[in-house]
């Protein structure tokens, strides 16, 4: 094949690459089109080349929008985290600051809470790889505890509630504790935690 | 947990020599007996999701420079690579070795 041909598959091909995400096409759509030229030059038939490239472009596609989805699920759990995180120091604050005073029962809700956002945050950089099957089904639970506990606040506030003097703010909280838990638990069954490097 | 297919032949050609891509997409024809085919997008996209995990690393060290194009990339594997690789090829090994010892009325050739 002659050099002027090989170039014009290679423009070719580079239009087509224009399909592919930014961020895959700026890292390697030089090396893929060189290679396209390699392959053409070493007496592969350009008819056979395009029937290969064209699934192979799907295949591309496909793992480019998994891997948004992946990084989409998260960085929504890494701002879920912070959640639990902030609120549990200020309810530790609180129990260090009125202690004696509290229930017994918030320093463990702070510790909770620290435990859930930290573990999170851990588990998203990959620290927990070793405990990984273990370490994700914590974190399910913990999900589903948050949607549970969301959903009898709810309903205990509007069972309570007098109609006269109605109090919205702990149907609200509860509405943003189960609601977390939900978005929490979706993005824990897209999201991949981060491979350790060794 | 099993290595994708791709990401298992690249570290696979990549264990015995640092390579390019072409040089690893041919390989990996060879060794498969063309059952394994990479497009140039699977290529790089695999190479791409394996130096992300440290599994191989991209080098400026030339086999033979005077007879290489500077633009392209080479591609070593790395201690976790080879580590990655050994399990996955333990894994294999314990499964055609339970099949061997079932009775499937097969054996390796």
């Amino acid at each position: 094949m002659s050099p002027g041909a090989i170039g014009l598959h290679q423009a070719l091909y580079r239009r087509v690459l224009a399909l592919t995400p930014p961020q895959h096409r700026n890292r390697f759509g030089e090396d893929q089109i060189r290679l396209f030229g390699d392959l053409l030059v070493m007496g592969e038939s350009p008819s056979r080349l395009w029937l290969r490239t064209l699934p192979d472009l799907v295949r591309v596609l496909v793992e480019s929008k998994e891997t948004m989805v992946n990084h989409a699920a998260r960085m929504a759990l890494g701002t879920l985290s912070l959640g639990p995180l902030a609120l549990g120091f200020i309810v530790a604050w609180i129990a260090i600051d009125e202690f004696g005073d509290e229930p017994r029962l918030l320093p463990l809700v702070a510790l909770a809470l620290l435990l859930q956002g930290g573990f999170t945050l851990l588990w998203l950089g990959g620290r927990l790889s070793r405990w990984q099957r273990l370490a994700t089904d914590a974190l399910i639970v913990g999900e589903v505890a948050a949607i549970v506990a969301g959903s009898v606040m709810v309903a205990d506030a509007v069972a309570s509630r007098i109609p006269s003097d109605p109090e919205y703010a702990p149907i609200l909280i509860g509405v943003v504790i189960a609601a977390h838990g939900l978005v929490g638990l979706l993005a824990l069954f897209t999201a991949q935690p981060q491979t350790p490097a060794s | 947990m099993a290595l994708p297919n791709s990401h298992f032949h690249i570290l696979l050609v990549l264990a015995d020599q640092d390579r390019h891509g072409y040089s690893i997409m041919k390989e990996t024809e060879s060794l498969t007996q063309g059952e394994v085919t990479l497009g140039p997008g699977a290529l790089y996209s695999a190479l791409g999701k394996l130096s992300d995990q440290g599994l191989i690393e991209e080098i400026d060290e030339r086999p033979v420079p005077e007879l290489d194009d500077s633009r392209r990339r080479y591609y070593r594997i790395t201690d976790a690579g080879r580590r990655a690789l050994g399990a996955e090829l333990h894994r294999l090994h314990r499964v055609v070795e339970h099949a061997r010892r079932s009775d499937l009325g097969w054996s390796p050739t």
